[in-house]
């Protein structure tokens, strides 16, 4: 039976095909590149003409500089992109071009049309697929094009989604054919990518050129991550509050900046396959107060990837049994499954002949004419006018499946004669469509460069295109790759504000509903270990610095004081803080024979170097970025940026590089500051920040501790030898940034006990035990609810109130005998106590893991 | 026949398994040839299990366990009421041609039964063996019974050397496997040929049969611990005859159908994930007792 075929073209009937001279262009050229700004209308052509980029003797040099500036506001909101051709660089900063495209208010109007008709017709023919599955009884749609495809989901067929809508937003790539009209050239439904790119575009434009905004009455934008929460939220039936996740594959994914700033943008969690768990059909989101039931995921995994037990086995990003939900309508899922159907590049080409089917309209916005290679008439015609074409497979791998890491993209290049006549129906060919020019800023005038535009659409059932678009760009004069992932660069869209401005979507949901404020979702669990580490490194990097500054100082103040083991009890200090055998730095040879302090800051080997700590705080951050307020990212990138540079800088010499070396150390400490100081300024006062709190404070307990006691244990004597006991111990004081406190309190000398006392028992010392444990204290209290008696709470919380007794408690004097005779004079109960004291601190740290991070789902059978 | 079915699955972790999620396919299925009359899955530790019926018509049960546990132990027990199978395929003078002709009225329904699926492939030994034993003048009917002949002999059956990922391709170079590779085999010349063939899962009745003297009544039949696999091949008079290459029979009264699909692949008897543990050792048992009530199999 032969396939049935789709019109080749919306205007022309079904057959003959068009003049290839007319429709197509000249063979193998690129159709004459048409002109934006010439294609521009009304208002949007008169803000061309404001803003000049068509007159090449007129460029401004400001142009160059608001160019610099934006590049500049890229880097620091950090909008990247991983490109998988780069080894090197994981993630890119997207380049970024100042000169926006301006769309006019009618244009949008009509490009609104058809996308909203489009989207309403994916949809239909989604739901009937998943259905009775008319389309292909009545032969309309060829059933192997559906049957065959890989994105058709047997699993899915039968089952009835919220609404009955499959696609709940999609993204959809428009160009204009040779007469100027604007035709879609790609459909995205299963993962709509490129919406977070086009919003930092505006973001990016004003803040660094407000003087460019301000020509112009634009619709806004800013409220999209608002309104895409309410909307699907609307997909849920009957539920008070429902809970949105994010569902995306994890840091090393292409989109990861993407999924990580929607998220963020929504204000809901990105979560990994590994965060939910799925019971009695129900999907759950792990978090640290336990299980929070999930009612829409709004993914953007591959659906092949996202139930490793319905669909692919090697999957480890999905969540097993989410379909056992699906199938009971307990959760929605948006883009429905077996949405990625409407990504085949064959089946968009029957819309025209749906739209008569399902809505009896026809197709406002057509499809590009495409040749579908199945099909042995259009093949031959594909084959003998072979360089008029661009052969494109039928779908394109995803950008964004569930696997973890690895090249996406089949190698670019055109795909040859007997590839195509070896798996015809792989392929669809397609005229070589002209790519409009837009002007972009060049080195000394305007430079033209192909582009793109990319809109974004709700489906449901009343569709509306949200004004916002996606330009993409070429870098490269006479280049046609625009996208991201391949080096491509983005520009601001405007859409200017019509006649009838923009309408305010009426609220979905009753009102009463609406006022309620949400309880706040409790913090992942995945997250909170993320942010407990963080806590941890950061508070690890910044001891390490400064007990290694204080070090070098301590030398170079006291150079008559020469003799090597008045130094050990420093050393050895430094070797317990930063996790190595106490002798570390008398025995052993570094590394590749560094310098000491190459290999304590700089040594990307070395796990416990400030590099080290500071790469994992960074990775950390990056894994749960939804979760930072990026301008914490941005100081904590720095930070890292800083020490990355010198660790590909010259190599640090103890000596001679002194200087160079207390610079690294000053700007790493001012920028720890920096970091401490901008997360305590904007980070909500909620479960994150106390898992960040609590690994910050369990860390420098631990440190103050173990230097603390290192220094006393091999310090001279007090009674013998007043001055080297007295550099140890100012040393310790400077070790712990508390040597005014010290003197404050006491005003004298510091003595062993005194110290002992102040930077273990003092309340109001930020570096002491006991301050560290009071707020630990706090934050576990906070974290699990109970404001009552901390030991009610057990696990933890009764951990941390004993050690709080104990160390506020302790009897120093017992600790230090009150007359020490020479040759007894070392504090060895102290020393065993402090020993302990650290053994348990750690203990606590595993138990805070253990309690809300490593928690077990409940057993919610017995 | 009456059989009574018990089924033991057990999963043993290395270490232990925090939380797994399990698809179970083991209740068989109502035909016109058999009929279940009890069913019952337990599941230890204990856990609810949930039932659906997917795409291919097969019932699947969900077994989630949130919490730790050092093994898994599904028990499928069944009393299934079979009969033979009294259709055949094609009336003698049908031709590979005329079959051909007769399942484009029906090609939609039947496409995925007709292409290459995850286990089922055109290798070139597939396309080959398709040729010579379905030239489009042969009669359907013989073309079948002769490849399910030349399987049994020129394949050998040895538990062991093939797992459930082996392709079609490997087994045609080791000639060495399974049921499930016999099966897949067919399917696949089946395929190539234009005649739709689907993959089942069941069990047979594997124990010798004795006449009255105690002699052997019939061949013991093979399959891997009474679990079972053959193949279907759909009739151009409309309906599925079954085939089973491992024993070079028709599928009759002692063959026990739990689920169909186009391959294994969509009818594992247990499919799961599990967090916490590297490795796992799988332990089954099948036994399939003829219930008493009934009259000897003759």
């Amino acid at each position: 039976m032969a396939p049935s075929l789709p019109p080749k073209s919306h205007s022309a009937p079904a057959s003959p095909a068009p003049a290839i001279s007319q429709s197509l262009g000249g063979p193998r050229q690129n159709a004459p590149a048409l002109d934006e700004i010439s294609l521009a209308r009304g208002a949007a052509r008169e803000l061309y003409r404001t803003l000049q980029p068509d007159t090449p003797g007129n460029f401004p040099g400001q142009w160059r500089e608001t160019t610099r500036r934006s590049r500049r506001v890229m880097r620091d909101l950090d909008v990247t992109f991983n490109t998988y051709q780069d080894e090197a660089g994981r993630e890119n900063i997207l380049p970024f071009d100042p000169l926006p495209r301006i769309i006019d208010a009618e244009t949008w109007d009509q490009i609104g049309r058809g996308l909203r008709q489009r989207i309403r017709l994916w949809n239909e023919f989604l739901r009937d697929i998943h259905d009775s599955q008319e389309v292909l009884r009545t032969g309309l749609v060829p059933f192997e094009l559906i049957f065959d495809d890989p994105h058709y989901r047997r699993g899915a067929v039968g089952i009835k989604v919220p609404e009955d809508t499959y696609v709940h937003f999609a993204a959809f790539d428009l160009a204009r054919d040779t007469s100027g009209k604007w035709v879609v050239i790609d459909d995205f439904l299963g993962h709509t990518t490129g919406v977070t790119y086009a919003l930092q575009a505006r973001n990016v434009l004003s803040q660094s050129a407000p003087e460019i905004m301000e020509t112009a009455s634009l619709e806004p934008n800013r409220h999209f991550p608002t309104e895409l929460l309410e909307h699907l939220r609307s997909f849920t039936h009957g539920t008070a509050e429902p809970r949105v996740v994010l569902l995306a594959p994890g840091p090393f994914n292409s989109a990861y900046f993407e999924h990580s700033s929607l998220a963020r943008l929504m204000g809901i969690p990105l979560v990994h396959g590994g965060d939910l768990i799925v019971l009695n059909s129900r999907c759950f989101l792990k978090t640290i107060g336990g299980l929070e039931p999930i009612d829409v995921i709004y993914r953007r995994i591959d659906d092949a990837f996202i139930d490793p037990v319905a669909f692919r086995a090697d999957s480890f990003s999905g969540v097993p049994g989410l379909m056992t939900c699906v199938r009971k309508g307990t959760v929605t899922i948006a883009n429905a499954i077996g949405s990625g159907l409407g990504e085949n590049r064959a089946i968009a080409s029957y819309l025209g002949r749906m739209a008569r089917f399902y809505l009896n309209e026809s197709l406002h916005l057509p499809t590009v004419e495409r040749r579908l290679c199945f099909d042995p008439d259009q093949l031959d015609e594909v084959q003998s006018h072979f360089d008029h074409f661009r052969i494109r497979p039928v779908r394109e791998l995803s950008e964004t499946d569930g696997s973890e890491s690895g090249p996406r993209h089949a190698p670019e290049g055109a795909i040859s004669r007997n590839q195509l006549q070896g798996n015809p129906s792989a392929y669809v060919a397609e005229p070589r469509l002209p790519l409009t020019l837009l002007p972009t800023v060049g080195e000394s005038n305007w430079e033209s460069r192909h582009s793109g535009l990319r809109c974004f659409v709700f489906g449901g059932r009343h569709p509306r295109i949200f004004p916002l678009a996606l330009t993409r760009y070429a870098v490269s004069a006479g280049s046609r790759t625009i996208s991201s992932s391949k080096g491509g660069g983005i520009k601001d869209t405007w859409i200017i504000r019509g006649p009838d401005p923009l309408r305010v979507v009426p609220f979905t949901r009753p009102a009463g509903v609406l006022g309620a404020p949400q309880r706040r979702l409790r913090l992942g669990s995945r997250i909170a270990d993320s942010l407990f580490w963080m806590g941890r490194y950061k508070a690890r990097a910044e001891t390490t610095t400064r007990v290694l500054k204080v070090l070098q100082e301590v030398q170079l103040e006291n150079p008559n004081f020469l003799r090597a083991e008045a130094w050990a009890p420093l050393w050895e200090a430094l070797a317990r803080a930063t996790g190595h055998d106490c002798d570390f730095f008398e025995t052993s040879v570094l590394p590749r024979q560094q310098s000491v302090s190459q290999y304590l800051l700089l040594d990307r080997n070395n796990p416990g170097s400030v590099l080290g700590c500071v790469s994992r705080l960074r990775e950390n951050a990056r894994a749960t970025r939804e979760a930072i307020p990026p301008e914490v990212w941005a100081v904590l990138n720095q930070l890292w940026q800083t020490l990355d540079g010198a660790a590909g800088g010259i190599p640090l010499n103890d000596e001679t590089g002194l200087p160079a070396i207390q610079a690294i150390e000053q700007s790493v400490l001012d920028l720890i500051d920096r970091l401490s100081g901008t997360a305590a300024k904007n980070m909500l006062r909620g479960d994150a920040w106390e898992f960040w709190t609590l690994g910050r404070h369990v860390e420098r307990a631990l440190t103050t501790t173990l230097v603390t006691r290192q220094v006393l244990l091999r310090k001279p004597p007090e009674t013998k030898d007043e001055v080297g006991s007295h550099v140890s111990l100012d040393a310790l004081l400077r070790m712990l940034a508390c040597q005014y406190a010290y003197r404050s309190l006491y005003q004298t000398r510091p003595t062993s006990r005194n110290v002992v006392a102040l930077v273990l028992q003092d309340p109001a010392l930020p570096r002491s035990v006991l301050h560290c444990l009071d707020a630990m204290q706090q934050s576990l209290a906070r974290v699990t609810g109970h404001r009552t008696r901390a030991s009610a709470g057990g696990g933890p919380q009764r951990t941390c109130a004993q050690l709080i007794g104990e160390v506020e408690f302790a009897d120093l004097d017992a600790l230090f005998p009150s007359n020490p005779e020479a040759g007894n004079h070392r504090p060895l109960f102290l020393d065993a106590w402090l020993e302990d004291l650290a053994e348990r601190l750690m203990r606590l740290a595993t138990e805070i893991t253990d309690q809300h991070m490593h928690h077990q789902a409940f057993n919610i059978l017995r | 026949m009456l059989f009574h079915i018990e089924h033991i699955t057990e999963y043993r972790y290395s270490e232990t398994v925090t939380e797994s999620f399990s698809e179970i396919r083991l209740r068989p299925r109502d035909s016109v040839r058999q009929k279940v009359s009890r069913h019952y899955t337990r599941v230890d530790p204990a856990a609810v299990v949930e039932s659906y019926t997917d795409y291919f018509g097969n019932a699947v049960e969900a077994v989630s366990i949130p919490f730790r546990h050092q093994s898994l132990a599904v028990t499928s027990v069944c009393d299934v009421e079979t009969k033979p199978q009294t259709e055949i395929i094609a009336s003698p003078e049908l031709t590979v041609a005329d079959a051909q002709q007769l399942y484009s009225s029906v090609r939609r329904e039947l496409h995925d039964f007709l292409r290459p699926s995850h286990f089922v492939q055109f290798a070139p030994g597939v396309l080959e063996l398709a040729a010579e034993f379905f030239p489009p003048s042969a009669g359907v009917a013989e073309a079948l019974a002769s490849l399910n002949s030349y399987l049994f002999q020129h394949l050998r059956y040895r538990p062991g050397v093939t797992d459930c990922a082996t392709k079609v391709s490997e087994f045609l170079k080791t000639r060495e496997g399974v049921c499930q590779d016999f099966a897949h085999l067919m399917i696949s010349i089946c395929r190539a040929a234009g005649l739709p063939a689907r993959y089942v899962s069941g069990y047979i009745e594997t124990d010798p049969l004795l006449d009255e003297n105690g002699e052997r009544a019939a061949p013991e039949l093979i399959g891997a611990t009474a679990s079972h696999a053959w193949v279907e091949v759909y009739s151009p008079n409309g309906y599925w005859v079954g085939f089973d290459p491992t024993n070079d029979i028709l599928e009759g009264e002692r063959h026990v159908q739990i689920g169909i699909g186009r391959d294994y692949d969509d009818v594992p008897p247990l499919k799961g994930v599990y967090k916490g543990s590297h490795s796992q050792a799988l332990h089954v048992k099948v036994k399939v007792t003829r219930n008493e009530a009934t009259a000897p199999w003759n």
